[in-house]
Parts: structure tokens; C-alpha cells; sequence
């Protein structure tokens, strides 16, 4: 007890001299310098004019070309690049040499060494509008387009101007928003180690390797690694790719590349034929649709309501609905997708989605009998088989047929699809032959197929056995 | 400077009555008799969180909208602790707060770092309304401009909403589930159902879709 009263005692001494006494001096000095020092954390962010000097003097920055000096408002366009450059400078990552998106192009710890390697200035203007920044010769100008990004854009534009400094240049894409037009805006492959491969080597090492960056900016690279890698590359490395599913009674069979699942099929009426979605299948009978979940391997005895996908659009009454359902398919074609009906007198209708509602149906096509998505020659689209065999193709675009195949559908198929790089047949009787040679194809060995479309398996998705 | 002499007054007994309670402190945790058992006590509430439920509703998330989106593009010396905080405070808010928080993310004037941070924001708040919320972000077209840079990073966006309806909570709503759903189906971005997809998988087998993106990250490692 004693040694208690003792120990506080001293506590009591130790406070008034150790703490109160200094406290006390602080409390009166405090409002002395208050004032000088911001409290909201944008204006604590503010660049000494000796750092902004050595970032500006290191870059070879215009100033005068991006509105001034500044170094506290991030509204403006100086503050802006210092930003970038700080950031660059002061990331830190944990060194991983062994993945396929880090070449060690740029060396982790030194992204500032690097830029300043390739960069001989940087001026700010807006004489292209359409490009984010430009690289002539070393020198980066920088447009409208790039201020208006978010950070982690800014940067990354940066170090993507940057590799243009050692050659590297773009090439047509075959794909994505600049697929299909003459303006070089992609890299040939992620091995060409090219601007875009720099810059999603970047935005992987936010993602996987940084020590001390937000989990905002974290978030914001990841999502931008896999949005932007998904069509910067010709040689696209993250694409969902295409898996052969059949039904075989109730069992379904699963080809992935190599591998071969087993699937418990979901309990759903006999008549109901098995249709690609947009998440892999459905058994859909009518307008309605029961989903077939790929990833498991069992059902466990449930049938699952399809309305993952456009079977949600019949729940809704909506004008010039299709009178009858006669065959149905979604279609995934580039970046857009169509829906499409076979309705009564093989008028075709097509969803109209940005709109909301149905486009106006086809004229009538007497004696239009089905969809498929997979003519016997290979070629994938949507095509009207008619009772006659004749083959049309019908263009989602514009919503107009082609001139008829020259092919044409075989009373004794029941449908086609890849199998990789090889074309399949469903035959009549059951079994999926080789479509060139007619031997069968070892996965359905055995099966009696009803069957057979070819889905999309997404590279995420773990299939379980 | 009689002002000055008042506030260094008011300190004083401030940390005069602090220094009271740590003497008093080790008295009351010595006890000389065994105590009875204590009744459960609440889990201690960090500096942040307290500082925001002390502000009145909607200026709290106004405030720490505008002091934790100029954070994003800086270094950030501790990530871990940025992110506790940042779900502390996102499950405290309230309707209001979420409507606030919409209305930053999909308006266009707002700078591309403090809309991600609203809808990250949202996505950390595990609420009915806020699945909502961002369902409304998800589904509202990405622009085709000329700067395809922005573009991307409004498509980054609507994927971040979705990946905020698919946290092992919302999962537990089934209009989160519903939400997701008519994302797949109605979104003509492929990215943004993709997302959905992704967030879907996430539900059904408990696999975050941050978790999946690095798997497809690593798979693509293998396949080369």
C-alpha cells in the first residue's frame, strides 16, 4: 500500500514537471504559429520551391506552358505534374521479377531514374486534341485530355510517354475502342515491351507490389490493369475464353482446352434446349430459363431461375415484344452485345439496349426453323436455318439477312461448335464427330449428346472438378 | 493577448485534469481484493472514428470526402491503417450520406480521384441503401470520348461500384444478387459485366474478386 501512495506520489511529480509544465508552454506558444500552419490536409501537400525547382529543373519543364508556378492547388496544371512526379519518386515496391506483366522494364526502386533518363522536357498544349500527351523526340507534351484524369491516369500517361523516347511505337489495334479505325493506338503483344506493356507494368506493381501507396490508387490500378490490358495489346493476354459444354441426359460434359468435367445438369422440363448466355448457359424452354452453373460440379438437385442474363428482359411487358418465342440466343459480338428472338412467322426481333426496348421486327421469313450461332463452314454469327436447309445470315447491326450459305444445314446435324481450333458436329443420332473427318471427339466418348454449344469461361473462375 | 492568456488557462486545466486521471489510474487496476467480473465493455473506438460520429450527419462525410480523396494520389505511408480507417467510417454512414456520396460519383465535374474515392467509400458501407447506390453508379453508360484514357477510367468506375455490391455482407441481400443480376444483363459495357460476373463467383464461393483478378493475374504468369 505504502509502495503504492510512493509510486503515485512520484506519478504526480513526474506529471506537473514532465507533462503539465510543457504542456502548458506548448498551450501558450501555440497560437504564436498557429496561423502559419494549414489544417487541411490538400494544403498541407504544398511543394517547398526548392523540391518543385528540382523536379521542374530535372523534367526540363515548361512552366510557363502549364499555367505557372504552383505549388499548393492541384486544380492547377503545375501542381498537377508535380504531383505525378512526387509520386513517381516516392512509390515504393517489393521486387517481383517473375510476373508475365513485369519485364523489369523500369526498375522497380528507380521509376524517377528511368523517367528522367527518358525524358529531355515537358511542355503542356493542346494541339492534338484527340491524344491524352504525345512524345516528339523526347519531349512530352501533354493535353487537355491528360488533366483531365484522375492521378493515377496522370502517371501512368507519364511513364507510357516516357518508353515512346527508346522507339517504341504503336501500332492499328485489332480491337477495342480503335479496332477497326487507321490510328495507331496499340502494341503488337505484351512481350513487344512497348508503352502500353510499360504502363501496365506500372499499374500491376500498384497492384501487387506497393508498400505505400492508397488502397484507393490500389483499387483504381487494378481495375485499370484489366480494363485497359483487355484491348491495348493485339495479342490480348486477359480474354474470356471459349469452353465446349454438352448435355448428355443428365449429365452435362465440360471441355476446357485440355480438361474434361462432368456436370450434374440442373433439373429442367425435356423439351428445353441448351443455349450459351453471357454467363456460360441455360437450359431454356419457351421464355423461360434455367441457369447451368459451369464452375460446380453439382446442381445439388436445384434448378436455378435464369436471371443472370436477357431472359429478365420477358419479365418485364415491354412494346413490339415478340408475339411468339420461337428460338432465342444472346450474342456477345466485339465489345457489344445483341439479343435476339425468332418469333412468329420468322420475324426476327433484336433488343434494342441503350434504348431499352424492342427494335421493330424483321419483315416476315417463312419457313425460318431456328438460330444457330456456328455455320457448318465455321464461321460464328447469327444464322436462320430454314426448313429448306438454306442457311442466312442475319446481321445484328443493322438487323438485315445476307445473301443464303452456300452450305448448307444437313437434316442429320443438330448443331456445330469449336472445340479449340476444331470444328465439331453434333450428329443426329448423338454423337460429335470431328466435322472435317467425321471420327468422334474422345471427350463425349460413350455419350449420347442432345446438345452442343460452345460458352465463355472467364479467366478468374476456378472450375472445380 | 488577453485571448491567448484565456485559451492558455483553458489548456492547462485540460492537462491538469489529464494528469489527475493517469495518477488515479493505477489505483483503480491494483485493486487489493479480487474484483467481481466486469461487465462486457465496448470495443475501443479509434481517434477517426470518434472525431466522426462527433460531427453532425452528411457535413462529417463532407468533411472526410474532402480530406481523404486528396490522400488518394499521395504517398500513403501506411495503406493498412488507411483502409481500417476508411471502413470504420464507411459503415457509420447514414442514407443521407450515401445520396451525398452518388451524387459525387457520377457527377463529371467532379475530379476522377474523389468520384473513385466516393464509390470505394460506398463500397466499404455493406448497406441495403448502398447497394442501391451503387447499382445506380454501375449502370450508368461510360462515355465514348476522344480521351479513351477517361473513358477507361469511368469504366474503372462503374466496375469499382460493382465490385462494391458483391462484399461478403451485401452478398447476404438478395437485391444485391438481383442488382448483379440485371448488371450482367443489361450493362453493354463487357468490362462492367464482367465485374458482375466476377461478383457473382465472389457470392457464390466466397472468392473476393480483388483475389480473382490476381489469380488471372498469376494464371497469365503460368500460361507464358
Amino acid at each position: 500500500m505504502l509502495k503504492s501512495n510512493l509510486g503515485g506520489t512520484m506519478r504526480a511529480l513526474f506529471c506537473v514537471f514532465f507533462v503539465t509544465l510543457p504542456a502548458f508552454l506548448i498551450f501558450c506558444a501555440v497560437p504564436a504559429f498557429a496561423a502559419d500552419l494549414p489544417y487541411k490536409d490538400g494544403d498541407f501537400a504544398c511543394f517547398s520551391q526548392t523540391e518543385a525547382n528540382r523536379y521542374l529543373r530535372d523534367f526540363n519543364v515548361d512552366t510557363a506552358s502549364f499555367g505557372g508556378l504552383e505549388l499548393c492547388h492541384s486544380a492547377k496544371d503545375t501542381k498537377k505534374l508535380l504531383n505525378d512526379l512526387y509520386l513517381i519518386e516516392k512509390a515504393e515496391f517489393t521486387p517481383d521479377a517473375s510476373h508475365v506483366l513485369i519485364r523489369n522494364v523500369v526498375p522497380a526502386n528507380n521509376y524517377y531514374g528511368w523517367m528522367k533518363s527518358q525524358t529531355r522536357g515537358m511542355n503542356r498544349g493542346n494541339d492534338i486534341p484527340w491524344a491524352t500527351a504525345y512524345n516528339s523526340g523526347g519531349y512530352f507534351t501533354m493535353q487537355d485530355g491528360w488533366a483531365a484524369l484522375s492521378t493515377l491516369g496522370r502517371v501512368g500517361t507519364v511513364i507510357h510517354e516516357a518508353r515512346h523516347t527508346a522507339g517504341y511505337r504503336h501500332y492499328p489495334c485489332t480491337h477495342g475502342p480503335y479496332g477497326g479505325t487507321s490510328m495507331a493506338g496499340c502494341d503488337t503483344s505484351i512481350s513487344q515491351q512497348g508503352s502500353h506493356g510499360v504502363e501496365m507494368e506500372y499499374y500491376t506493381r500498384v497492384v501487387l507490389d506497393a508498400k505505400n501507396l492508397h488502397p484507393v490508387y490500389q483499387s483504381m490500378a487494378r481495375l485499370m490493369a484489366l480494363g485497359r490490358t483487355n484491348f491495348v495489346f493485339n495479342e490480348s493476354p486477359i480474354r474470356p475464353r471459349e469452353g465446349l459444354l454438352a448435355r448428355a441426359g443428365s449429365e452435362m460434359v465440360l471441355v476446357d482446352g485440355a480438361q474434361v468435367y462432368a456436370r450434374e445438369a440442373p433439373a429442367a422440363p425435356a423439351e428445353a434446349m441448351l443455349k450459351r448466355t453471357s454467363f456460360g448457359a441455360s437450359l431454356v424452354s419457351g421464355q423461360k430459363a434455367v441457369a447451368v452453373d459451369v464452375y460446380s460440379p453439382s446442381a445439388n438437385g436445384a434448378s436455378v431461375a435464369d436471371d443472370y442474363s436477357y431472359y429478365k428482359l420477358f419479365t418485364t411487358p415491354r412494346p413490339s415484344a415478340p408475339q411468339e418465342t420461337n428460338d432465342i440466343e444472346e450474342i456477345d459480338l466485339g465489345s457489344l452485345r445483341y439479343f435476339a428472338v425468332l418469333g412468329e412467322q420468322g420475324k426476327i426481333y433484336s433488343y434494342n439496349f441503350p434504348g431499352g426496348g424492342w427494335h421493330p421486327a424483321t419483315a416476315a421469313n417463312p419457313g425460318a426453323a431456328a438460330f444457330v450461332t456456328r455455320a457448318p463452314n465455321g464461321q460464328a454469327g447469327l444464322f436462320v436455318v430454314k426448313n429448306d436447309g438454306s442457311i442466312l445470315p442475319f446481321h445484328l447491326a443493322n438487323r438485315r439477312f445476307d445473301s443464303p450459305l452456300r452450305e448448307r444445314w444437313t437434316a442429320d446435324t443438330r448443331a456445330y461448335a469449336m472445340n479449340g481450333a476444331q470444328l465439331v458436329r453434333l450428329a443426329s443420332d448423338g454423337q460429335v464427330l470431328d466435322a472435317a473427318t467425321g471420327a468422334p471427339v474422345p471427350a463425349f466418348a460413350g455419350k449420347r449428346v442432345s446438345d452442343l454449344v460452345n460458352i465463355p469461361l472467364y479467366d478468374a473462375y476456378e472450375i472445380h472438378r | 493577448m488577453r485571448t491567448k492568456f484565456i485559451v492558455s488557462i483553458l489548456g492547462l486545466l485540460l492537462v491538469m485534469g489529464g494528469a489527475f486521471f493517469f495518477f488515479r489510474r493505477p489505483l483503480a487496476e491494483a485493486p487489493l481484493v479480487s474484483a467481481p467480473a466486469l461487465a462486457p465493455v465496448a470495443a475501443p473506438v479509434s481517434p477517426a472514428l470518434a472525431a466522426f460520429r462527433a460531427e453532425p450527419p452528411r457535413k462529417r462525410v463532407m468533411e472526410l470526402y474532402e480530406r481523404e480523396s486528396a490522400r488518394v494520389g499521395k504517398v500513403d505511408p501506411d495503406p493498412k491503417a488507411t483502409q481500417k480507417r476508411l471502413e470504420e467510417v464507411a459503415r457509420e454512414l447514414k442514407p443521407e450520406e450515401i445520396s451525398w456520396l452518388e451524387a459525387q460519383a457520377i457527377d463529371p465535374a467532379v475530379e476522377m480521384d474523389a468520384r473513385f474515392f466516393a464509390v470505394y467509400l460506398m463500397g466499404l458501407s455493406s448497406q441495403g441503401s448502398t447497394v442501391q447506390a451503387l447499382y445506380r453508379v454501375a449502370m450508368k453508360p461510360v462515355p465514348v470520348t476522344k480521351n479513351e484514357r477517361r473513358d477507361s477510367e469511368e469504366r474503372a468506375q462503374r466496375m469499382s461500384a460493382v465490385e462494391g455490391m458483391c462484399t461478403p455482407e451485401n452478398c447476404k441481400l438478395p437485391e444485391a444478387r438481383d442488382q448483379l443480376k440485371e448488371i450482367i444483363a443489361l450493362a453493354q459495357d463487357e468490362m462492367v459485366r464482367d465485374r458482375a460476373h466476377r461478383c457473382l463467383y465472389a457470392c457464390q464461393y466466397g472468392k473476393p474478386v480483388a483475389e480473382q483478378d490476381k489469380e488471372a493475374l498469376r494464371r497469365i504468369r503460368q500460361a507464358k
